[in-house]
């Protein structure tokens, strides 16, 4: 039998380590004791990140562009870009007014152009690891503050849709857990049928999950969802997704896969509205 | 270990685990995973004379939590085993051909991936990804090795 040869290596700093991080481990994941910890490191990171570009990358690459007389060009084409993203993302806010805002006045108020009575507030994601969203099941971006932090709950939208909600704040940055986030949950309806739908943690995908024996409705492939408004966060009537798959789950139940039509890969620029007038 | 080599050593560790973000949000699709980021730190451990013992790999990994958004701990506790089990073998490594060790170091990528997933990724946790990525690690390990060779004979005083 193959035996390890004998080494200097000190174990006691090992078992210490390995004792300290599991400890760290469980506190995390059972109390989430260190989340603000990582949020003040990401709120640095972020605006560091920001500070650096401003000052060290932005005046390069603004070099490069005069000496190719394309700076005005390419501002008013990011100037173009962002209005775009924003004209699209306004676009459905109108479309869907009816089902937005309790109080319809306060979207006419900004229809109107009344920048204080703003029933919305644009917002820039300032991060989003793709590549956590890809892999793995937390599904989370930050956007950069405007004046004052957003407040939790607050639906964010683009101009394909819901995205995800405010779920935590400080002063620099603002969290946002994704629809398909695996801690996530909205309420959605299709005609009489009713249910919460949690992310499933792949992007996109959220699930649905009933007892045949209580709901009698049959599902097809491609039925459309709606938000159903039950919970009080998200506004009622907004289309979530279809249906892209039914699978029998263990337990007898049926498990309904909706693909979301809310993309959050799409763009920069988001919407924060607060529906419910929680602002 | 100086400072400034053990800056070096982050630093490395830190960019491959950047570009290995960037890649595997193309890859993941396909049931495939890179995790250059602890290729790069078990080649350091391997061929450091100093080594890299529990408290730089502990730090290490603790860096890496913070940066990535993994849970807090996660890759501290892994980063530490690992260094603790290349260290147990480092003569039985003098023995091994470099096929051997290339398959040692896929093993390794491919548990340190398995934990990383059924921490973050438990409700779509996939046997699959764990299987192919085995393969592409091993292959992963042969550039590390050759490229941080020669930059380590650049670079590492």
């Amino acid at each position: 039998m193959a035996r390890i040869a004998p080494g200097n290596t000190p174990k006691f700093g090992y078992f210490v380590l390995i004792i300290l991080a599991s400890l760290f481990l469980y506190l995390d994941i059972q109390y989430k004791t260190f989340t603000s910890t990582k949020n003040f490191f990401n709120a640095g990171l972020i605006a560091t990140n920001l500070v650096i570009k401003n000052i060290v990358f932005t005046p390069i690459s603004n070099l490069y562009k005069l000496t190719n007389n394309k700076l005005a060009l390419i501002n008013s084409n990011e100037l173009l870009v962002n209005e775009l993203e924003l004209s699209k993302s306004e676009n459905f806010l109108i479309l869907n007014k009816d089902k937005l805002f309790n109080d319809n006045s306060e979207l006419y108020a900004f229809i109107n152009d009344i920048p204080n009575d703003y029933p919305y507030e644009i917002a820039i994601i300032s991060s989003f690891d793709t590549n956590l969203y890809k892999c793995c099941d937390n599904h989370r971006l930050h956007l950069f503050n405007n004046s004052s932090p957003f407040k939790k709950g607050g639906t964010v939208i683009n101009s394909t849709g819901i995205i995800g909600q405010i779920s935590d704040s400080n002063n620099k940055v603002s969290e946002v857990i994704l629809i398909s986030d695996i801690n996530h949950s909205i309420p959605i309806k299709s005609n009489t049928f009713f249910c919460n739908a949690n992310g499933s943690g792949k992007p996109q995908v959220l699930e649905c999950k009933y007892d045949p024996s209580l709901w009698k409705e049959s599902f097809e492939i491609g039925r459309i969802f709606y938000s159903s408004g039950l919970g009080g966060i998200f506004p009622e009537g907004i289309m979530v997704g279809s249906i892209i798959s039914i699978e029998n789950a263990a337990d007898g139940d049926i498990l309904l896969n909706i693909e979301s039509i809310a993309n959050p890969l799409t763009q920069r620029n988001v919407i924060v509205l607060y529906p419910n007038d929680i602002k | 270990m100086t400072l400034n080599n053990f800056i070096r050593i982050f630093i490395t560790i830190i960019f491959a685990n950047y570009i290995n973000s960037k890649i595997n949000f193309f890859i993941t699709d396909y049931y495939i995973n890179f995790t250059l980021g602890f290729l790069v730190f078990s080649y350091w451990v391997y061929t450091l004379k100093e080594h890299l013992y529990a408290l730089p790999s502990f730090c290490i990994g603790l860096s890496i939590d913070l940066i990535s958004g993994s849970p807090f701990g996660l890759n501290a506790l892994l980063f530490s085993i690992s260094s603790y089990i290349i260290h147990s073998y480092r003569y039985s490594f003098k023995i091994f051909s470099f096929l051997q060790v290339t398959i040692f170091f896929a093993f390794l990528a491919m548990f340190y991936l398995g934990f990383i997933h059924i921490f973050m990724n438990t409700a779509n946790f996939s046997y699959l990804l764990i299987f192919l990525s085995f393969f592409l690690n091993g292959i992963a390990w042969v550039f590390i090795y050759i490229l941080m060779n020669r930059f380590k004979k650049i670079f590492y005083k």
